[in-house]
């Protein structure tokens, strides 16, 4: 394997795609969040707790490559437990830093985030690592729409 | 290992000398020697066709049949030539019968439009298979839903072979076309054409048949074979892209309304009314690719050279010694397993995503193609994403199948 595939393929994502963490059908749930990309086969549902303050924990399980597998589980873990707004903030961070915007990829709002900084030399797999957390964000956000309504 | 093969079988073809004639194969990729294994989206081009396009360019480029001067008289028996060489490779009764195309996807919308508005109504079926690409089941789709009328599938056991008891049982005086693929590019499946033409006849309904992947692995004679239309394209047979053939029968053609309007397709305009030019110019509307059908001519001269019998032999023996390999792997499982296959090679490995074998494999020079291969309806048979495939052309070498292998285990490894 030569160096640039090294990088995308690196320990910590061989490791969260093995084992990913809340890797699970949570059922029940108080919400399923699908995330499909039938161009290349990702599939996969979030099960997610919540109520009008916060996320509980976030299970997904599904099928997919290693590079959206390792994503989802950082996803995952990031997100559990956090409030609405912060979980917003989450999300937008990760993929600012996956498609190097506003220099987002010089600091990381997270240490996890590191491990994908090769995935935006592989422009074919930028979907593979986004396609989860951008699910994620659009079901954050209409809650947060909603919120602003009813305030 | 693939070296002991190579010996064996050079007296069916002579591979290192064949290889000579494709300039893009002797490179790095990665910094590892090429291995190409993605000839079922398209062939890689001998230098006798790159050539053909640069004579053509730089010695008599002109737009043809209606010039008088030299280069366009040039140009247009060029052009011509290739359609008689066409005719012959295929061989057709006639050389009317061979329309020029953009590729196999255009033949077929060209087919769906005239014959298919023409003569498909409401209440009438048209049958496909379950292992067509989608470029034979939308047109039909989209007609079938413009018309009312009704889209039926054959269904495919687990090997991936058409149950042909369902398919008569589906024939009926409402079936109006049986358009149904020659070699599934998926699976590698040879389907039973000429039984399928056979019975569809008895009904009186038309068959069309997409030889995309058929044409550059098996002899394709329409005489024998009898089919009504036959669709494929040159990209894929050695030849330039954006070119393809439709070999539709003289009655059929001459019957069918045109596909578009403009030039050459007419013989004479008024602001009233247009009279259509004759078969198969009527057909041919607008500058055609000029360049690229004058070097098909080559594409096919090379595969006449080597001979369509001894390309299948020497494909069957890379074929049975990739699955051989390929056994060995842990936790791969084949995706078609027909009696009757060219030498394409669809696979699964548990719990490693397509996507990954696919981007690994490059890293080491191979060249695979991954996913569902435009055939998401059979991903859906088959209860999966998408598939690894290898698919292997004459110019491929049995060491080539040992690099592959050895990629595979490597990959297995790491994710273990």
């Amino acid at each position: 394997m030569n160096d640039r595939l090294k990088a995308l393929y690196q320990k910590v994502i061989m490791k969260h795609s093995k084992q990913p963490f809340h890797f699970e059908k949570k059922i029940p749930c108080d919400h399923i969040v699908v995330a499909n990309n039938p161009v290349c086969g990702d599939n996969y549902n979030f099960y997610i707790d919540a109520d009008t303050e916060k996320i509980g924990k976030i299970y997904f399980h599904g099928f997919g490559c290693a590079i959206s597998k390792a994503s989802n589980s950082v996803l995952a873990t990031l997100i559990s437990n956090q409030d609405w707004r912060d979980a917003y903030q989450y999300c937008n961070a990760f993929l600012a830093y996956l498609e190097h915007k506003d220099g987002a990829d010089q600091k990381p709002l997270d240490p996890a985030f590191e491990a994908f900084s090769a995935v935006h030399e592989f422009p074919s797999r930028m979907d593979c690592a986004t396609l989860g957390w951008k699910e994620v964000k659009k079901f954050v956000e209409t809650h947060l729409k909603k919120e602003d309504i009813r305030q | 290992m693939g070296s002991h093969y190579e010996t064996l079988n050079k007296d069916i073809l002579d591979v290192q000398k064949i290889r000579e004639e494709f300039p893009i194969l002797h490179q790095e990729v990665n910094g590892k020697p090429l291995v190409y294994f993605d000839n079922a989206a398209t062939t890689q081009k001998p230098i006798r066709v790159i050539n053909a396009l640069t004579e053509y360019y730089s010695g008599y480029n002109a737009n043809i049949h209606r010039g008088i001067h030299t280069l366009a008289e040039k140009a247009t028996s060029a052009f011509e030539d290739t359609r008689k060489a066409v005719k012959d490779f295929i061989n057709a009764r006639e050389v009317e019968e061979v329309i020029f195309t953009y590729g196999t996807t255009d033949g077929i919308n060209l087919v769906a439009s005239t014959f298919g508005r023409a003569n498909i109504n409401e209440g009438d079926e048209v049958i496909i298979s379950s292992m067509e690409h989608h470029s034979n089941i939308v047109p039909w789709q989209m007609l079938c839903e413009e018309k009312g009328a009704k889209l039926k599938v054959i269904p495919i056991n687990e090997k991936g072979e058409i149950i042909f008891e369902a398919f008569e049982k589906m024939l009926s005086e409402k079936t109006k076309l049986v358009s149904i693929v020659h070699v599934s590019n998926t699976l590698g499946t040879i389907n039973p054409v000429k039984a399928v033409v056979d019975k569809a006849h008895e009904y009186g309904a038309a068959v069309l048949i997409d030889g995309a992947q058929a044409s550059a692995h098996i002899n394709i004679d329409m005489q024998a074979l009898d089919c009504d239309f036959y669709v494929f394209s040159l990209h894929k047979l050695f030849g330039p892209t954006g070119s393809g053939i439709l070999y539709g029968k003289r009655s059929f053609l001459e019957a069918m309304p045109p596909f578009r309007g403009g030039g050459e397709m007419i013989k004479e305009v008024t602001f009233e009314k247009t009279t259509y030019n004759d078969i198969p110019y009527k057909f041919e509307a607008g500058t055609p690719n000029i360049a690229d059908v004058v070097a098909i001519k080559k594409a096919l001269e090379f595969v006449e050279e080597y001979g369509k019998d001894n390309i299948a032999k020497y494909e069957d023996e890379l074929l049975r010694y990739g699955n051989e390999q390929l056994q060995t792997i842990p936790g791969l499982k084949f995706i078609g397993t027909a009696q009757d296959r060219v030498s394409v090679i669809s696979f699964i490995i548990e719990g490693i995503h397509h996507f990954d074998i696919g981007m690994m494999m490059d890293a080491r020079g191979v060249a695979l193609r991954t996913g569902h291969h435009c055939t998401q309806p059979l991903m859906d048979i088959y209860n999966i994403e998408g598939t690894v495939r290898a698919s292997l052309s004459l110019y491929n070498t049995f060491e080539e199948i040992d690099i592959m292998v050895e990629g595979l285990k490597n990959i297995v490894e790491r994710f273990k």
